[in-house]
């Protein structure tokens, strides 16, 4: 059994393309003379196929299951479809808020003046909700030089009635993120009432967006899968590897670091083609190009 | 919900909603087995496997198709019928393909099929070989994390059972392809 084992090992390594370049040579010279090897390793990868077409079946299964409720209901089906998408959508971007601070122990109040919640164009006779969410970013940055962020949200909606008149409900601010220092942070920095003043509006208005691949995210799609080799491996593998990389004001790609992972061969791969990406259209608040943090999912699987 | 719209879903998921919007191509490959002595089971069967060759595929970073969706996963129930119906002898005439058809399907099939006997031969191993093997191969933990997820003594307690689960795949596996058997054991 011990042989067995060995050699099941060996193919593993083999198939997951872990042997350095001259074990595997000699791995590859063993196999054209030894029929039964070839075998093993065959019917190894054949089973790591089969392997993932059970993983992928109780999938496939339900989908069968919401098609057949969902024939009696296209409306709601429907309604379901377009929530997959926009979640979808939202589930690999992730913005990081505001600008990261480089000098240490500073207390920095952004310089940008808040913004005075513009009144939507009144449409003839038309009744119209806008939506202008405000965030306020407090930086901090401690003595250790990381700095520390919190966002405060208002949300003001303004309606224009049919009058023409405009009314304003403001919701109360709400914090909705604080990286976990802060507490310690303002303790032995500023005193509350100051950060409440370092105001930083964010308006997510055309003066804000989303840093953008060049041509949207299908072309980001096509240009990763064009130019990802993939990794020198027999195996079929399943499973994705996640990018984040910073998007700077210049839309230059940043700090790429793989943040959920495969196995190196395809981490390092990934890693490779996203660096390799050409310069995003950076990111805007409040009308100026701002840092931004993206993270791109890769799926691996491929059958050889 | 176009095409490439699917595949992207596919590929970056979340998956099953389009996995949904998929099985409109259902009902065509349920007439075309319907009217070659099958039944809707066998149908449902084929096309959920077409299913997970499609998933398979749309992972694969090089892959791109030639035709629609729904062509493509004709294509392949089509001619995995075909293929049935010659094994049960009971193949009569040529199964109708549409026009733009991909041609290059058949060692895609041949592997495909090969994958096919694997699973049978996994799922018929139990439980609790699966849950070591699905661990080790597909979510890569680490040896010592699986003993201990599982409860055995140690990484080497856990290399011996991954090896005794694998090889008995593998015994099984050989088994169905000498025996020439089908991938999915069809219905009563």
């Amino acid at each position: 059994m011990r042989d067995g084992l060995h050699l099941m090992e060996r193919t593993d390594q083999y198939l997951r393309g872990e042997m350095n370049v001259s074990d595997r040579a000699a791995f590859e010279e063993r196999m054209r003379s030894n029929p039964e090897l070839q075998q093993l390793v065959d019917d190894q990868r054949v089973l790591h196929g089969g392997l993932e077409r059970l993983a992928l079946r109780p999938e496939v299964t339900k989908a069968y299951r919401a098609y057949r409720a969902g024939k009696w209901l296209p409306g709601i089906g429907g309604g379901l479809l377009l929530v997959g998408l926009v979640a979808g959508g939202a589930w690999w971007w992730r913005p990081q808020p505001a600008e990261i601070v480089e000098q240490p122990s500073a207390v920095v109040i952004p310089t940008e003046e808040p913004t005075e919640g513009s009144p939507a164009t009144p449409v003839e006779g038309a009744h119209v909700d806008a939506l202008v969410p405000k965030a306020k970013t407090v930086e901090l940055a401690g003595p250790d030089t990381v700095v520390h962020t919190r966002t405060v949200v208002q949300v003001i909606t303004q309606r224009v009635l049919q009058d023409g008149r405009a009314d304003t409900l403001a919701s109360a601010p709400k914090v909705v993120s604080t990286t976990a220092p802060l507490k310690q942070a303002t303790q032995s920095l500023v005193p509350e009432k100051q950060v409440e003043q370092g105001v930083l509006t964010f308006r997510a208005s055309e003066a804000s967006s989303q840093p953008e691949y060049p041509g949207g995210f299908s072309a980001m799609h096509r240009f990763l899968q064009q130019n990802i080799l993939y990794p020198d491996t027999v195996l079929t593998t399943l499973g994705l590897v996640t990018v984040s990389f910073l998007v700077d004001e210049q839309g230059r790609i940043r700090e790429a670091e793989v943040v959920k992972g495969l196995a190196p061969v395809f981490d390092a791969e990934a890693l490779r083609v996203v660096k390799l990406m050409p310069d995003w259209f950076p990111g805007r608040a409040n009308g100026r190009p701002g840092k931004a943090r993206i993270e791109v999912p890769i799926r691996f699987a491929a059958t050889r | 919900m176009r095409d490439e719209d699917i595949i992207e879903a596919l590929r970056t998921g979340p998956r099953d909603k389009a996995l949904v919007k998929l099985y409109a191509h259902l009902p065509k490959v349920e007439r075309m087995v319907r009217n070659n002595s099958g039944t809707r089971a066998d149908a449902k069967d084929l096309f959920q496997d077409a299913l997970i060759i499609l998933l398979g595929k749309t992972n694969d970073p090089a892959f791109a198709l030639t035709c629609s969706i729904g062509t493509y996963l004709f294509a392949i129930c089509r001619n995995k019928w075909q293929e049935e119906l010659r094994r049960q002898g009971r193949f009569s005439q040529e199964l109708e393909a549409a026009p733009d058809e991909p041609t290059d399907l058949a060692p895609l099939l041949a592997e495909e099929h090969r994958f096919g006997l694997a699973e049978r031969a996994l799922r018929s191993l139990g439980d609790k070989c699966l849950d070591v093997l699905k661990r080790f191969y597909l979510l890569q933990e680490p040896l010592i994390a699986i003993a201990q997820a599982i409860g055995l003594a140690g990484e080497g307690a856990a290399k011996t059972r991954k090896y005794k689960c694998l090889e008995e795949a593998r015994k099984r596996y050989r088994e169905l392809l000498a025996k020439g058997a089908v991938a999915q054991p069809q219905h009563p």
